[in-house]
């Protein structure tokens, strides 16, 4: 614990206190939220802040803390979505194409080029057209966008660590493959895994609030902190800007915090194989 | 029962690595490849296993027992390896997975290589190890690679190398990476081995006396070709090649190697 505080140092630790909140106010959703986020009041339409209403409530009257407080759900649920998917194949196609280098490495690596080729987003409203608008889709979609960056970079390193006499000479006492892979090899490139997923958190964050600020990702009248960002603009023009600045500022902080510690975890990683 | 014939390695258009290599090792024999850095006695071990660097081109054949092993692949390539050669390299320390414990080397081995049930497999690592002179197996067996000192590792590796009974050893300078004592240790237990199972060996080493001591015959390599092949006393008293006097004048004066553990001035 004490070496973890180190490792983080001071500002790592206050990401990581952002997203403990953050994931503590998506777990305890009901508990925490104070109104029923989907339901409002036209009545209470565009309030300040009050003791009733903390953050004001947006134009159909709900309120904007509750809508905030439910909407990290899905705004976690989303890239975590993305990232264990992106994380779980492209570490797999990477380790396999390594494995058998060769042809089975160059088929590989071109089938990541070309998907390398396509725009995120593109690619995810592309899958959202033909499936329709829903988080799953858009994750679903996103997830595979991102998995030739995932193998990618688990591919350089895994390369590297295959030629390594470690995992050469179980080769040569005749292990199966798949063996020196999961057991040897695996292990190795674990702590560039998990740093690469949360760098990829970030950037999925990122774009599934835009898809949903588009409309094509969790759909209205579900709290998410893209589609309250895209709620308030009208919000906005008439002079109420609470709720589209800090559905915002709910995005960018949690995307910073995550980028952080990924950062310290992967100085982390690199500091722990030169030791 | 190992037949190099007219072996050949390339790398690139014009770094001839191996030149026309010929060499036969019998059951149970042990041959001495003999010859300064470069000269291409690890290539030739390298190649019975298929690892020689990519993009080499090799020629020639290399058979072991009749079977053609530069030709075998996958399944096939594995069960030769785990079963019928095996190799020690030089460096221990480099071997072994720093992250896991001795047993799991040894039981990996002869689990996921030879099939052996894993219960089987722990009883004999302790086995293996008693084999190769340790007493305190218990606790080399749950030690880290770290934890041992070099000639510790590398009879870990021999008792890795002699577990699945193979016919034929390849040694890559075994025992360079240790100091003057432990290396005689060593090399003792390892010839040790070789005759209680009657293991044929290919014995690399740039060392004239110490192949002289273990090996049934020498084969002396420079510049990727065999310039001379005999018996240890024929290379001593009677060397043809000018290559081989000029070693055999080399060598530090006065130094004979015996497998009692230890060397006599």
């Amino acid at each position: 614990m004490k070496q973890f505080a180190e490792r983080m140092g001071t500002l790592g630790l206050i990401a990581c206190g952002i997203i403990l909140v953050v994931v503590l106010g998506a777990l305890l959703a009901p508990i925490i939220a104070p109104y029923d986020p989907t339901i409002g009041s036209v009545t209470q339409r565009y309030q300040g802040m009050s003791a009733e209403h903390w953050f004001g409530t947006d134009q159909a009257g709900r309120d904007i803390f509750s809508r905030l407080v439910w909407g990290a759900r899905s705004s976690l649920t989303g890239p975590l979505i993305v990232v264990v998917i992106t994380a779980i194949f492209g570490t797999t196609i990477a380790l396999t194409a390594v494995w058998f280098g060769g042809f089975v490495d160059s088929a590989l690596s071109r089938v990541l080029d070309l998907l390398f080729a396509f725009p995120n987003l593109l690619l995810a409203m592309l899958a959202i057209a033909v499936f329709g608008p829903s988080l799953t889709t858009a994750a679903l979609a996103l997830a595979v966008a991102y998995i030739p960056y995932s193998a990618r970079v688990v591919r350089s390193m895994a390369m590297r660590e295959r030629n390594l006499p470690y995992i050469r000479s179980p080769e040569l006492q005749g292990i199966p493959g798949a063996v020196i892979t999961v057991r040897h090899l695996l292990p190795n490139v674990a702590p560039l895994i998990v740093t690469g997923a949360t760098i990829n958190f970030g950037f999925a964050m990122i774009e599934l609030a835009a898809l949903s600020f588009l409309g094509l990702g969790v759909q209205p009248p579900e709290a998410d902190w893209g589609l309250m960002v895209s709620n308030g603009q009208q919000s906005l023009l008439n002079g109420y800007p609470a709720e589209s600045v800090l559905a915002g500022l709910s995005i960018v902080i949690t995307v910073a915090a995550v980028g952080y510690v990924g950062e310290r975890l992967g100085g982390r990683a690199a500091a722990g194989r030169k030791a | 029962m190992l037949d190099i014939t007219t072996l050949s390695l390339t790398i690139g258009p014009d770094r001839q690595i191996l030149r026309d290599v010929s060499l036969s090792v019998a059951a149970g024999e042990a041959v001495g490849l003999v010859g300064e850095s470069g000269s291409g006695k690890s290539m030739t071990l390298r190649s019975i296993l298929q690892i020689e660097p990519t993009g080499s081109e090799v020629t020639g054949s290399i058979t072991l027992d009749d079977v053609d092993v530069r030709a075998l692949r996958g399944e096939e390539l594995r069960r030769m390896r785990a079963n019928d050669v095996s190799m020690i390299a030089q460096n221990p320390h480099a071997v072994l997975n720093p992250v896991l414990p001795v047993e799991r080397y040894l039981i990996e081995g002869m689990h996921d290589a030879q099939g052996q049930p894993t219960r089987t497999a722990r009883l004999r690592a302790g086995e293996l190890l008693e084999q190769v002179g340790i007493d305190a197996v218990d606790r080399v067996l749950r030690s880290y690679p770290h934890q041992l000192s070099g000639g510790m590792l590398q009879r870990v590796v021999i008792a890795g190398a002699i577990a699945g009974k193979p016919r034929l050893m390849l040694a890559d300078e075994p025992t360079t990476a240790l100091d003057v004592t432990t290396q005689a240790e060593v090399m003792a237990i390892l010839d040790e081995c070789r005759h209680e199972l009657g293991m044929a060996m290919l014995f690399v080493t740039h060392d004239l006396d110490l192949a002289a001591a273990v090996c049934d015959r020498i084969a002396v390599m420079k510049d990727g070709e065999i310039v001379e092949i005999g018996l240890p006393e024929q290379l001593r008293d009677n060397p043809q090649h000018p290559y081989t006097r000029t070693l055999m004048e080399s060598r530090p004066a006065g130094i004979t190697w015996t497998l009692e553990g230890d060397t006599t001035p």
